[in-house]
Order: structure tokens, then sequence, then C-alpha cells
């Protein structure tokens, strides 16, 4: 009877502790789903608060074309129009800084800095328009998204749409909403997620 | 691609210069003009294009080959829907027009409309004059993109 006592009670740990490996493959079993499911996004991106905040759309001379926010929690406390001067003086001072400062021959300037909660993308178009993106610091490299609202929703509904006039705020409701859902279909606009 | 884009460019460009003229007269009357270059167009057009066809039948093989061949022309599609009540009138139905689909896609900038239909309108005239059918053409805007040109012939 010892025997037996012994023989059940190592059936019964060995048991448990399949019932545990079991859960663990099930768990990992779900997680190779889920990761398959965000195929092309990273496991970072998964796991991780994601979002795009602002973006800012500025001419040659300065003048803001377009502001846009989704996810930004903190404002300025000063008017939109004071931000947008203090947002332009600031990429101007930080374009020159770079390239006086720059040790070897500059290729594409200045293209984004980071601080501990959030990370601005920089682009600028050959015809000195510019294109400033705030995402969070876990945003990888946004230069071809970016390129993307230029060549796909800038050139195409602002400057072939005869109703939008060159240099002035842009107020078309359809630029709005093509630039809306495209920044809302990127993989790194995934606040749900987290 | 490009030369699409060049038409187009030069179209609005076009509507622009004589609609935005700061002379009162001008502004009543641009309309008009658009139309009457729109009419030109259309009438040296139809001649090159159907130098390799024979005389069509009746009113309604015109009016097919404005629909198709002549659209394709102009805009890259056909006309998504042709109607007509057998008296006379037809209604020309583009669901998306090319001319419109960059403008708005909804109710912004209704009031805008007309200036970029009235060379289209012109063009359909110009046309069909071509051809020998005498009529008025006119254009309505219920939602950008979709537009109706509404033909009338005019028996004499």
């Amino acid at each position: 009877t010892k025997e037996n006592n012994i023989i059940t009670y190592y059936c019964k740990t060995i048991s448990h502790r399949f019932q545990k490996l079991f859960i663990n493959i099930q768990f990992f079993l779900k997680m190779c789903i889920l990761v398959r499911e965000f195929k092309t996004v990273p496991l970072v991106w998964v796991f991780s608060k994601m979002t795009i905040f602002n973006l800012y759309i500025f001419d040659r001379n300065g003048t803001c074309l377009y502001y846009t926010e989704w996810n930004r929690r903190n404002q300025s406390g000063i008017s939109k129009e004071e931000e947008f001067k203090l947002m332009y003086g600031m990429i101007l001072s930080i374009k020159s800084f770079c390239s006086r400062l720059s040790p070897t021959d500059l290729k594409d300037g200045f293209l984004s800095y980071r601080t501990s909660k959030y990370k601005l993308h920089f682009y600028e178009t050959a015809s000195g328009l510019k294109f400033i993106l705030n995402t969070d610091i876990n945003a990888g490299n946004m230069r071809d998204n970016i390129q993307q609202i230029y060549s796909n929703i800038y050139v195409e509904n602002v400057i072939k749409n005869p109703e939008c006039k060159l240099g002035q705020q842009i107020t078309s409701e359809l630029f709005q909403t093509k630039l809306d859902d495209y920044i809302r279909s990127l993989p790194q606009f995934a606040t749900k997620l987290s | 691609m490009a030369d699409e884009v060049l038409f187009e460019l030069l179209h609005y460009e076009i509507v622009s210069h004589i609609c935005n003229s700061s002379n009162e007269e001008d502004k009543a009357s641009s309309i008009s003009k658009l139309e009457a270059l729109g009419y030109r167009i259309g009438l040296s057009l139809v001649e090159r294009l159907t130098k390799d066809n024979p005389r069509f039948k009746d009113d309604l093989d015109t009016m097919k080959f404005i629909c198709k061949d002549f659209w394709m022309t102009l805009y890259k599609k056909q006309i998504d829907n042709l109607r007509t009540n057998h008296q006379g009138v037809y209604v020309l139905q583009d669901n998306r027009f090319k001319l419109l689909t960059l403008i708005s896609q909804g109710k912004q900038y209704m009031d805008m409309a007309p200036r970029y239909l009235a060379m289209p309108c012109g063009l359909i005239r110009g046309a069909l004059s071509g051809l020998g059918i005498v009529s008025v053409v006119t254009a309505e805007v219920s939602a950008m993109p979709a537009c109706k040109f509404q033909i009338q012939i005019q028996r004499l």
C-alpha cells in the first residue's frame, strides 16, 4: 500500500506538471497566433504603447498650411499661431545648427529628434515644404510614411485641387479625410493594442 | 500620366483666368465664354476622332459614340449611364467626373462646380454639332464628384 501511495503521489505531481506545461504551451500558441495576425508588425509594437500625436505642414515661407492632432494630451498653453511660430523657429534653428556642426557633408540634414516622451520626425521636400510629425518614442523611421503623405495625399488633393489656393491654409475636406484615414491605418497608430 | 495632368492643370488655369477677372461684365459672361471655348474644341476634336468612321445611323448611335469613344479620349473613362426619353432628351451620367474628383467628395465647394462643367458642356455641344445635331447641353451636380449632363436636341 505504501508503494501504491508513492506511485499515486508521483502520478499526481507528474500530471500536475504536465498540466502546467500544457497551459504554458497553450499560452505560447496563443501568443504565436496573436503575433501572426500582426505579421508585419514587430513584437515591440504590439506590446508597447504606440501612437501618433500631431502633424504640422509648413510652406517655404513659414506659413502653417495645416495642423491636426490625434492623441495629444498636453496642450502648449499658447495660441495656435504662437505655437506654429515657435515650432517653425525651432525647426529652422535646428536645421542651421545641424548644418553648421556636422563634421562631414550633410546628405538629408535634420531627420528627427527624441526626448524621453516623444519623437519628432521632420521631412522637407525639394520645394521647401516641411512636414513635422510627432509620435511616441517607439515609432520607428517614419520617413517613408511622410513621403507618402506628401506624394499621395498632399500633391494629389491640394496641388491638383484648383480650389486650394497655394500658400494658404488648407480647407479641403477631401484632403482632411484622406489624411486622417491614412494616419489611422498606420501600424504606428495602434493605441488600442497596448 | 503626365499628359493627363497637363490637360487638367491647363483646364483649371483657363477656368480661374476667365472666372477671376476683375471686370464685372466679364464675370457675368465667364461661363458662356468657357462654354464657347469648349464648343470650338469639341467641333474640331470630333472631326479628328471620326475620320475613319462611317456616318452614324441615328441620334442614339451618335450619343453612344459620345459616351464611349469621345469621353474615353477626353477623360480616360466611359460615361456610366445613358438615359433618354426618346423625344430628344438624353441624360449622360458620370459617377466620377475626372475634373471634380480632386476638388471635393461631398457638398464642399458646390458653388464652384458650374465653372468646371461649362467647358465639358461646350465640348459635348460642339461634338454633336460637328455630327450634325443642334442641341442645348446643361450640367447638374447633386454631390461631387458625380454629375449629369442633359442634352436637349433641337429639332429644326
